[in-house]
């Protein structure tokens, strides 16, 4: 094979001729390197998708700076970096996908580092994987921070989990033993073992590979091999990691020579010496300062592979530099060459060596690289700086690192970054160092320069040390002003503290005692300091609103607007307008109606547009002003859902298709037409067709033309087409069937047909989306399947002269498989030649390259490679070649071809390839490849999920198994979803399952709570609880409200102490926490309800007064006057005012009985203007039905006085209400008579009898009403009323027909229809029926639809067929929010009765 | 002349370095006109600046003379100097005024 391959005129393969054997043969057998890195590109999200990814990286790769790589390490922790935002949350729990780059990253800050570990604690229990995770990142990957720091933070991490209750696991401890090797940590390995028996856990073969390892990084030779006899007596295989520590265990106990012998003793044992062991080898050469033989060594290695090598040479100069031989790091620079990630790999070496004091070494590989990389941007040392401030390097060595900097000249830039960086890291005393080198230097010093320190110390409250910087503001000559008064001001109680305190210390604090802005209400000082500061984090809105209230200076104020317009968040800032205009009393109203209208007029010359919501949201508070300002444009309420629902161009078409009496008749024969040609009984329908022919629409022809096509009946299809186009000669075939068409004339090898079709299609067709081109595609697939190439290519050719399709890959492969199915290599070769000469694509890669392998047709083949690597690149070809030979069973092939040529680069095509054997159940191609592939940068996890998916698929539990132990060797972290499945193959098959599964929530469950079965979601809850796992706060508060929904108050007490023992913050929750309270109270739970409620008094956000009420209401019925009395002074300490809870107490006394006590406190209510609003509403609806007469006429005498003498109706409204709603007409009767004042209240009639309407009996009630107050509203009014009051009231047609004085004069309009669709009831569609209304009833029908009330829309449509009324099923059928299948089959179901009947007429 | 809409004088200044505080923004905008107002918001968070800011000016033709010259560099750091963001009506329709 390679021989045939050497022929080929390409530079790789004259690799492969200078090292014919040597791939095979050779000592340095590239053999599982170990390398973590990471698709770097990965840390960009950008890059990932795009197909030349790895290379984008390259040139990007320098503008990496530190705090973007820190925000995207976060973001791959899955960490959450908004605290509130709920959906990170739940993906980190479920979820720990997003580990992935992170885990092989080649550095990592640690603050980024931190702030992941605080982000998972905090959400909770952490997963075993995000554990495992943050334990492997306290090693050597923290490149930046010294080894005892290091070893601290997992010692933390460690207990902290432990507390949090991670279960560890044998992957845990080995992590953790990695860990300290990696920080050359000494720990007692037997305590560790023993350590893990108490645990429970058992050592595994990587436990003892780590614990040699440990043994050997201090040189105890001895340790090691009593580790090594424990291994050899389990019989545990001895792989090349152990001897690698070997290596370095014999060569720190200072036996070089043993440790070379090592080699000797690997290859007796059967192992090949791979990189791992010759880079410890190199690097122990390195720590002795052996120069000449690590030279040796490193070029001994660079031959035996072509990757490049820098990562191993850095790990040569930090030993080198470690140990002293600084001198020696000039010998290795020039080893470096240009590699893909070698930016990457530097920097993690400089980190490293600048922790390690070795700055200057550092510098010459910082210098080294650059000139590889031929760059003089900052951006490309501005790390360096950044570690060199972490570390606090000395200023004046600080100084000289930076003159050796690419562009010298930019020191005080220089200076300028490490002094932000120190003053963000809050490094006070290095930051007032540099700022001293700054004005050393002849820089300015601002003001600004001390803010970040001060803002720090306020937010501490560190009263000293604020007065300490600001001491040293004035040594620098800059004396306290109100721009700095925000950095520190909040740190003390007031500002007469603030006063107090500095003059104490000795600091001149005059400008503190010029009055604020707000004080004076001079708006107009206000506006000089927000637009010199800014407003982005303006604070004072209550002083601002009260300030705006007075409507004085009306221009600053629109000034002002006009700096929160400029803001990008104004919406929310906004916000504060609206509370202006709140609550504004008429009086204070008219008086500034004046300035009022002119702040808008001068909003509006300034050509500032308040954003619709907060306009809305003014005109709520004060409608008032909606009037006054009458040329401001209203925002309407939601006008889109109407327009969405009704599409006004398919009502006419409707109203059209009504009109035309053969509807029925033709919809019905369609319908027979569809079923029978999907059943395949073409003759049978062609014989309806020629019985029906005057009824036929287009459609039925294109169905019947299917059918055809479906039967492979060219010459039937054909004629059908002729015949469409006769009767229709408009009509158009759609572009399904067209292409089923075309794919017949295909097979019966008719081009210039097809040929006509398609360009029928391109004249007629919207084409150019995705699905055309999976139709087109298809239909060549069909063709080339019959081996048709000559067919195939001529049709492509037209489709893409045509313009149906762009040309692609996509659409060119059915060509090259018709080709391959005829085994036709050349004509494959040609196509590809003539359509790449044409429009510069290749396709067919894969499928090419394995059957050329698997015919052995070499010359084919060379022609191939040759055409490939021109058009791709030589990477790419040899990727698949790579394939091929896997796909067709030559792993010895594919594993040359690794070693002869890199094939690092774009990950993306092994994924596929991964999948694709996934497929095709390719195992053992899989497992080569993912062996294989073990040093390319690749995503490591997906791969060995795939290997794992493959496992389930053959469910072959001992390969599973094996490939776990590969996943721990290589020191992965298995992804939540990999475990998962692992666990399910072992357990399908009776095996233990050595770890915790990770609880992945089922997806169709968390989709579904709402819908989920009370049983289910305690389930979920106990089963979570139980695995020590925390659900997302959201699902938290679904499932309360499910379990409220199901009126289940007992298991809702139960999680809702589980949920808010995970997520308090929950409580201020005020939707549910309300709903939670309401549910308890009902159930006598008072003091869980009391609980509740206090803890949302005490948050931002009110609870809704109806709760209170509820609440209220509960208690006063059942006369807990204590729990009313309570309640009332929870209300009261939260300085919450609920003028109804007088009323509430006069309930609870009527409950008692205590009648006299219950009407003074009503009388006394009443009287009061301030709380006589609604405040007897509760009293009368609860206790009109069992009021005694003689109560009543108390009520009623009440009513009367307060009506005719104070002009105060509440009461005889709310008796109105009351009677009303109990059908009490001549109770009603007698209170209008009483109280005539009512029929002048017109608004609550309004409110009253619409809301009766939908009460039982309305009908009857309204039209009781209407004869009592005949003219005090509006007819048209009435009659809606009563229309909703028949709907609701389930009325059969003949009681509207009935009631003709109704019937006749309405005329039903579109908001009448909508109303009656959103009873959603049946009945609704007899009263439209009743009006004979086909448009109306098919509109409802729809709306129906669309609510996903299938059954309802089953009877409108039912209802429609039996009033005679033409509804067709395809408006119904409405397919944005319908699945399509069930209503078809609904529809199918409804219709055969009359069709069958009708077919039989 | 009739009134221009601030947001036509306005400049939006991007990549401001972290050294310079509004008054030396206003400083330097000052060579091109008379600088109405400058805008440098600061997070009160970090004590740093966010790094933009508007400069609106007297009249149209500071701000044209403002925008024409390029590069601007501010401590040795070149910002990005632009119309106002949130106004693209004002860049599409060619303003007479500042014509």
């Amino acid at each position: 094979m390679f021989l045939s391959l050497s022929r080929l005129n390409m530079a790789a393969f004259f690799r492969i001729a200078r090292y014919p054997k040597s791939s095979s043969n050779s000592l340095f057998q590239l053999v599982g390197i170990n390398r973590h890195a990471p698709t770097i590109s990965r840390l960009y999200t950008r890059g990932v998708g795009t197909p030349r990814l790895g290379f984008c990286v390259r040139q990007t790769g320098l503008n990496v700076n530190s705090t973007s790589l820190h925000f995207m390490s976060c973001r791959h922790f899955g960490v959450p970096l908004q605290k509130n935002n709920m959906n990170s949350v739940f993906h980190l729990n479920t979820a720990s996908e997003s580990n992935v780059p992170i885990d092989r990253a080649m550095y990592m800050y640690q603050d980024a580092l931190m702030k992941a570990f605080i982000g998972i604690t905090q959400s909770g229990t952490p997963t075993a994987a995000q554990s495992l995770l943050l334990i492997k990142s306290c090693g050597s990957v923290l490149a930046g921070s010294p080894m005892a720091e290091r070893t601290k933070l997992v010692q933390d991490f460690w207990k902290k989990l432990q507390e949090l209750g991670v279960k560890f696991d044998v992957t845990h401890y080995n992590e953790l033993l990695r860990t300290h090797t990696e920080n050359e940590f000494q720990i007692c390995p037997i305590a560790f073992l023993e350590e893990m028996e108490a645990a429970n856990v058992h050592p595994n073969r990587v436990t003892y590979q780590r614990l040699i390892a440990l043994y050997c990084n201090a040189g105890d030779i001895n340790g090691a091999s009593r580790v090594l006899s424990v291994m050899k007596n389990q019989n545990l295989p001895i792989t090349e990691a152990v001897f690698s520590s070997l290596v370095v265990g014999h060569a720190r106990a200072g036996d070089i020579l043993s440790a070379e012998g090592v080699l000797e003793v690997m290859k007796e044992a059967g192992v090949t010496p791979g990189c791992d062991t010759y880079v410890s080898l190199i690097n122990m050469y390195a720590e002795k300062g052996d120069i000449d033989k690590t030279l040796q060594t490193i070029d001994a290695l660079r031959f035996s592979s072509p990757s490049s090598k820098n990562k191993e040479l850095m790990k040569v100069i930090v030993s080198l530099a470690r140990c002293g031989h600084t001198d020696h790091v000039s010998a290795i620079l020039p080893h470096l060459s240009n590699s893909r990630y070698l930016y990457q790999e530097m920097k993690a070496a400089c980190l490293n060596l600048i922790v390690h004091g070795q700055e200057m070494t550092a510098l010459s590989l910082l210098k080294k690289v650059r000139d590889l990389y031929m760059t003089t941007s900052m951006d490309f040392s501005k790390f360096f700086l950044h570690q060199c401030v972490t570390m606090e390097t000395s200023v004046g060595k600080l100084k000289e690192l930076v003159k050796a900097f690419p562009n010298d000249d930019s020191l005080p830039t220089w200076l300028h970054y490490a002094l932000r960086l120190a003053l963000s890291n809050n490094q006070t005393g290095y930051g007032l160092e540099l700022i001293k080198a700054l004005k050393a230097e002849g820089l300015p010093v601002r003001h600004h320069f001390f803010w970040p320190l001060l803002t720090q110390y306020r937010k501490n409250k560190n009263f000293a040390g604020i007065v300490e910087v600001v001491k040293v503001m004035q040594e620098y000559g800059l004396k306290l002003s109100v721009s700095d008064l925000p950095y520190f001001q909040d740190a003390f109680s007031s500002l007469e503290h603030a006063c107090d305190y500095f003059k104490e210390s000795g600091i001149d604090v005059t400008f503190l005692q010029e009055k604020s802005p707000y004080e004076v209400g001079n708006l107009a000082e206000l506006y000089t300091q927000m637009s010199s500061s800014g407003v982005a984090d303006f604070r004072g809105f209550k002083d601002l609103i009260k300030c705006f209230r007075r409507f004085e200076d009306v221009e600053s104020m629109a000034n002002i607007i006009e700096l929160f317009m400029q803001e990008e968040d104004r919406k929310d800032k906004l916000m504060f307008l609206a509370k202006v205009f709140s609550k504004f009393l008429r009086e204070e109203f008219e008086l500034k109606e004046k300035q009022i209208k002119q702040f808008f007029r001068l909003l509006t010359e300034k050509g500032i547009q308040l954003p619709e919501n907060t306009l809305a949201d003014i005109f709520i508070r004060c409608p008032r002003l909606q009037k006054t300002l009458t040329s401001y444009p209203v925002p309407h309420g939601e006008p889109e859902m109407q327009s969405k629902a009704i599409d006004p161009s398919e009502v006419v078409k409707i109203v059209e298709m009504f009109k035309d009496k053969k509807e029925k008749l033709q919809m019905y024969i369609r319908t027979t037409i569809a079923t029978l040609c999907r059943d395949g009984q073409i003759e049978h329908a062609m014989k309806i067709k020629s019985e029906y022919s005057p009824e036929l629409i287009p459609g039925d022809y294109a169905l019947l033309i299917n059918g055809c096509c479906q039967k492979e009946d060219l010459e039937q299809a054909l004629k059908l087409k002729e015949e469409m186009f006769q009767h229709f000669p408009d009509s158009v075939l759609d572009l399904s069937k067209s292409l089923s068409m075309v794919e017949l004339l295909g097979k019966h090898s008719r081009v210039e047909e097809a040929k006509a079709m398609l360009e029928d299609i391109a004249g007629k067709h919207r084409v150019h989306d995705l699905s055309t081109l999976r139709l087109l595609r298809r239909t060549l697939d069909r063709i080339a399947d019959k081996g048709l190439s000559t067919v195939v290519e001529q049709l492509l050719d037209a489709i893409i002269t045509m313009k149906l399709c762009h040309p692609g890959n996509f659409i060119f492969l059915p060509l090259i498989n018709s080709y391959i199915n005829n085994k036709d290599y050349e004509g494959a070769v040609l196509a590809i030649k003539k359509f790449n000469a044409k429009y510069k694509i290749v396709t067919g890669v894969h499928e090419l390259f394995s059957h050329l392998l698997e015919e052995g047709d070499l010359d084919v083949l060379q022609e191939v490679t040759t055409l490939y690597s021109t058009h791709f690149d030589e990477h790419t070809t040899f990727l698949h070649m790579f394939f091929a030979f896997l796909s067709v069973g030559r792993y010895n092939d594919a594993h040359q071809l690794m070693q002869t040529v890199d094939l690092e680069g774009n990950p993306i095509p092994i994924f596929w390839f991964a999948k694709w054997c996934v497929r095709n159940t390719k195992m053992e191609a899989l497992e080569n490849l993912v062996e294989l592939t073990k040093n390319l940068r690749c995503d490591r996890f997906e791969l060995y999920h795939q290997l794992i998916c493959l496992c389930e698929i053959t469910n072959d539990w001992e390969k599973a198994e094996s490939v776990w132990m590969k996943i721990q060797e290589e020191s992965l972290i298995a992804k939540d979803k990999t475990l998962f499945k692992l666990a399910n193959i072992l357990q399908s098959n009776g095996k233990e399952v050595p770890f915790e599964v990770p609880e992945i929530l089922p997806e169709e469950l968390q989709f579904s709570i709402f819908n989920a079965s009370a049983k289910d979601v305690l389930d979920l809850v106990e089963k979570a609880q139980q695995s020590g796992n925390v659900l997302p706060s959201i699902t938290y508060e679904e499932i309360l409200l499910r379990i409220l929904q199901l009126n289940r108050a007992e298991d809702a007490l139960r999680v809702q102490k589980i949920a808010f023992d995970h997520y308090p913050a929950l409580s201020s929750n005020v939707h549910l926490t309300c709903k939670l309270a309401a549910a308890y109270v009902e159930n006598g739970w008072t003091r869980d309800a009391f609980g509740l409620l206090e803890s949302v008094l005490e948050g931002q956000k009110p609870p809704p007064s109806h709760v209170l009420g509820y609440v209220a209401e509960k208690l006063a019925r059942r006369k807990d006057f204590d729990g009313l009395h309570k309640f009332m002074e929870i209300l009261k300490k939260a300085n919450y005012h609920h003028g109804n809870l007088s009323s509430y107490e006069a309930l609870a006394h009527f409950q008692a009985g205590d009648l006299d006590r219950s009407m003074t406190l009503l009388e006394s209510l009443l009287s009061n203007p301030a709380t006589a609003d609604r405040s007897v509403r509760p009293f009368i609806r609860n206790t009109i039905k069992d009021i005694t007469p003689d109560v009543l006429e108390k009520l009623m005498d009440l009513a009367q006085k307060l009506s005719t003498h104070f002009n105060q109706h509440r009461l005889a409204i709310e008796l109105f209400q009351a009677f009303l709603l109990n059908n009490q007409i001549e109770d009603l009767k007698n209170l209008i008579t009483r109280c005539p004042g009512l029929k002048t209240q017109t608004r609550f009639l309004y409110y009253i009898l619409n809301r009766r309407s939908m009460g039982p009996n309305a009908p009857a009630a309204i039209t009781a009403i209407t004869e009592m107050i005949p003219d005090a509203l509006p007819k048209k009014f009435i009659y809606g009323c009563l229309i909703r009051g028949y709907v609701d009231d389930n009325f059969s047609s003949s009681s509207l027909l009935s009631d003709s004085s109704s019937a006749t004069s309405i005329s039903i309009t579109f908001s009448e229809v909508s109303t009656l669709s959103s009873s959603k009831k049946p009945a609704g569609a007899s009263c439209i029926c009743c009006f004979r209304d086909s448009l109306a009833l098919a509109i409802y029908g729809r709306k129906l639809c669309i609510d996903k009330d299938l059954k309802s829309a089953k009877e409108v449509y039912q209802r429609a067929l039996e009033e005679n009324l033409h509804i067709r099923p395809s408006f119904l059928m409405n397919k944005t929010y319908l699945d399509q299948d069930v209503l078809q089959n609904e529809i199918k179901e409804l219709e055969s009765p009359p069709l069958q009947q009708d077919v039989k007429k | 002349m009739a009134a221009v809409s601030p947001a036509r004088l306005s400049l939006f200044v991007r990549k401001i370095p972290w050294t310079v505080a509004s008054n030396e923004m206003r400083e330097y905008f000052r060579k091109f006109g008379p600088v109405k107002k400058c805008v440098l918001p600061f997070d009160y968070e970090t004590g740093f600046h966010r790094g933009y800011c508007f400069v609106e000016f007297y009249d149209a033709k500071g701000m044209q003379k403002a925008l024409e010259s390029n590069p601007h560099i501010i401590e040795g750091a070149e910002v990005e100097v632009s119309t106002r963001l949130n106004s693209k009506k004002s860049n599409t329709d060619q303003d007479p005024e500042l014509v």
